[in-house]
């Protein structure tokens, strides 16, 4: 039996362009079975083509994936078993909505019960059914249409042609499209980004839905941080072709791993001030101290004992990384240039930022003097008589709380309040926020210390 | 004051277009359409000269439409011209939609080549290879046979790509996409998505191919000899030094029975040309 944790399974999945741009980098992950995972980040980040080389629509250049066990790696898109909702539908427009969902029936082949002659199920001596590889037959096409057309709400349209359609509902004609088959896996690319914005909400919760009622294996893609938070049963922010981190949405909500993790999930994004940490009290640039329960500090200086060493273990190897890839660059260009390819890791922009990091850090550890990045949340700041003062540079009201502009720690920060009183420009409010909210980044590496 | 001053003028301006553009056009329809007129009139004359004292004929007769089927080989010329466009519009309706096909959907090495390469071909005139055509087409038996000219029409066809390919090149990636994930293989996706989807661009490239045998003198001229003629290289001798004033009118009634054929197509599908040219025009 198929370990069920690792029902689809990437391991060190790699992309590489024909323009040599490396797309996705050491992708890693397992799925369970019945998860919904979404795939979030930036635009260019590589989920897409994660994605898609699942789907089987993308070469994986290197790595690979096993879906049920089995290397996929070279299976056509059909006998992997998955079916996939295109950002754009995707719907064939010259056919009705009823054919556009049969089609892919239609060309499929499963294990399905033996028919006799008058169409009756052939029965073993248990009674059970004999399933054997065949096409479906016109009645089963029907019934499935029909179930998925209920379920979808889209009974009463199956007879008009795609463009006779609303968006929402056309969206609905490519998740019927999509679970007819009832592929194990499902992938959907950003479905809802054509849509407006109420609509999305409300697709939001009826893709959860499906995806509860048909017990596939889903996953999604989208650049909507609410999308990842509200769908996810488990989120990989992705940025530039690297996965940032894995998480549950809270696990990610509230332990961020990194800055770029922190700042992309969460709206408003995370307040990030840049502070000294001296012991157990963080000093900014305007004289402003925010001071630890602990002292953190011998936590800060393992961190960075830890980068250290670990960044000095793989230098070699972060250079003969950067250096292959500005080869496959070259060569993919190669006909517009005539010289031969250099290498030069002494002026190469990467390695130096490299070399840099390591001698910082080792200056860090013997100065005993960490520059570190604070960050909090604006819904971690609350209001609180006890708490020190600020006053508002702007504020926006957004219904029941406002979004507060004021200057914290010599940087202009966002705070999200309740709409209690109201709160214009120049307003003093007093504002203060619990310590174990307190995020603190290594601005070098940019990872999370605490 | 000063506005409706300029106001006035606008209209005066205005008017003055309308009066000059449509003008314009008057005189370019009428300049159009007279030598037909007059080749339709001269077709039910009676005189059978090209010479007349009078622009139109003095007496009617449909005697001329008779005698072209009764005592000449007018019929023979037409079946002849029939059979090669039937048969070049469903051949090169084919190979010109398969080739577009081809190159729209898929990525292969040296398709770009080939592409460029065809263009450039295009812009040289067909009959530029007229004599080469000729001595390759003697080698191989083919002078002399409606045959040979519909293999010098559908062997060259696939080259004309352009327009079809250009309508092939709106049909969104995402669509070859879904095909490719519900396993469809090519040949059914080809005829059950792609065909209703470019049907507009396969009448244009039908009705063009239906066209051109008619139309056709220069090639048809060299490859056919007296007996096998096609309706182009027929009536053209009628109007030759010897024939031209006793069959004038003979080629005017032959000239108008075979207009009527390609007017009626032309009229009858003009909203799937118009819709092909300007596909082939944005998208080209």
């Amino acid at each position: 039996m198929v370990d069920t944790n690792k029902f689809v399974s990437l391991i060190n999945v790699n992309k590489f362009y024909d323009n040599g741009m490396h797309a996705v980098t050491d992708f890693n992950l397992d799925i369970a079975k019945n998860e919904f995972i979404v795939f979030v980040g930036p635009s260019g980040c590589g989920k897409s083509t994660t994605l898609r080389m699942i789907a089987g629509l993308e070469d994986i250049s290197g790595g690979e994936l096993y879906i049920e066990g089995k290397l996929a790696n070279d299976l056509e898109p059909v006998d992997r078993d998955v079916a996939m909702v295109f950002q754009s539908y995707a719907l064939y427009p010259n056919m009705t909505i009823y054919d556009n969902m049969a089609f892919p029936l239609e060309m499929r082949k499963d294990m399905l019960p033996l028919l006799d002659k008058d169409g009756n199920p052939v029965l073993d001596e248990k009674g059970e059914a004999k399933l054997v590889l065949r096409k479906y037959t016109k009645g089963e096409i029907d019934t499935r249409v029909k179930e998925a057309a209920k379920i979808l709400e889209i009974s009463d349209q199956l007879n008009k042609k795609p463009k006779a359609l609303s968006g929402g509902q056309r969206q609905r004609v490519a998740l019927g499209r999509a679970i007819v088959r009832k592929s194990k896996i499902l992938l959907m690319d950003e479905p809802l980004s054509n849509l407006d914005a109420k609509l999305r909400v409300y697709m939001r919760s009826e893709i959860v839905r499906l995806h509860e009622a048909t017990d596939s294996t889903t996953i999604y893609v989208t650049h909507d941080q609410t999308e990842a938070m509200t769908m996810a049963s488990r989120i990989v922010v992705m940025s530039k072709g690297f996965v940032q981190q894995i998480g549950t949405p809270e696990e990610i909500y509230r332990h961020p791993a990194n800055k770029f993790v922190a700042s992309f999930i969460g709206s408003p994004a995370m307040n990030f001030v840049d502070c000294i940490m001296d012991k157990n009290v963080l000093r900014f640039s305007d004289g402003h101290e925010v001071t630890l329960e602990t002292s953190i500090i011998d936590w800060v200086k393992k961190f960075y004992t830890e980068q250290l060493a670990d960044h000095k273990a793989n230098e070699a190897k972060f250079i003969e990384e950067r250096r292959a890839q500005l080869e496959r660059e070259f060569k993919a260009q190669k006909h517009l240039r005539k010289k031969e390819f250099k290498f030069d890791e002494t002026t190469d922009k990467e390695v130096i930022k490299y070399k840099e990091g390591i001698a910082k850090m080792e200056e860090l550890i013997k100065t005993h003097n960490y520059p570190l990045i604070f960050g909090i949340r604006p819904e971690a700041m609350k209001e609180d008589e006890k708490g020190d003062e600020y006053e508002v540079l702007l504020s926006e009201l957004l219904g029941d709380e406002y979004y507060v502009h004021l200057m914290f720690g010599g940087k202009e920060c966002l705070a999200k309040v309740p709409a209690e009183k109201k709160i214009t420009k120049g307003t003093k409010i007093k504002l203060s926020f619990s310590l174990d909210k307190v995020h603190l980044f290594d601005p070098i590496t940019e990872k999370a210390i605490f | 004051m000063a506005k409706t001053k300029k106001e006035a003028s606008m209209k005066r301006n205005r008017i003055i277009d309308t009066i000059w553009s449509n003008g314009l056009l008057i005189i370019l329809a009428l300049v159009w359409i007279i030598p037909i007129v007059w080749v339709i009139l001269a077709s039910f004359s009676t005189q059978t000269e090209f010479m007349t004292d009078s622009v139109f004929p003095k007496e009617y007769t449909i005697d001329n439409y008779v005698r072209l089927f009764t005592e000449t080989d007018y019929p023979i010329w037409i079946g002849n011209t029939a059979l090669i466009a039937v048969t070049n519009t469903v051949l090169t309706t084919l190979f010109t939609v398969l080739t577009a096909y081809a190159l729209s959907r898929f990525r292969f090495k040296m398709r770009k080549l080939f592409m460029n390469i065809t263009l450039i071909l295009g812009m040289f005139p067909g009959f530029m290879s007229m004599v080469a055509v000729y001595f390759i087409f003697n080698m191989m038996g083919l002078i002399d046979s409606i045959w040979g000219l519909l293999v010098y029409y559908v062997a060259g066809a696939g080259l004309g790509f352009f327009v079809c390919k250009g309508y092939f090149d709106t049909i969104p990636k995402d669509i070859d996409e879904a095909i490719h994930m519900d396993g469809a293989p090519h040949i059914v996706a080809f005829i059950r998505v792609y065909l209703p989807l470019i049907m507009p661009i396969i009448i244009y490239t039908a009705l063009l191919a239906f066209m051109a045998p008619w139309a056709d003198y220069i090639l048809a001229g060299i490859l056919l000899s007296d007996t096998n003629r096609t309706v182009a290289v027929g009536l053209y001798e009628w109007m030759d030094e010897y024939h031209i004033n006793s069959y004038f009118t003979l080629f005017a009634a032959g000239s108008t029975l075979v207009a009527i054929p390609i007017t009626a197509l032309y009229i009858s599908l003009q909203r799937f040309f118009v819709e092909g040219i300007s596909a082939g025009a944005v998208k080209g």
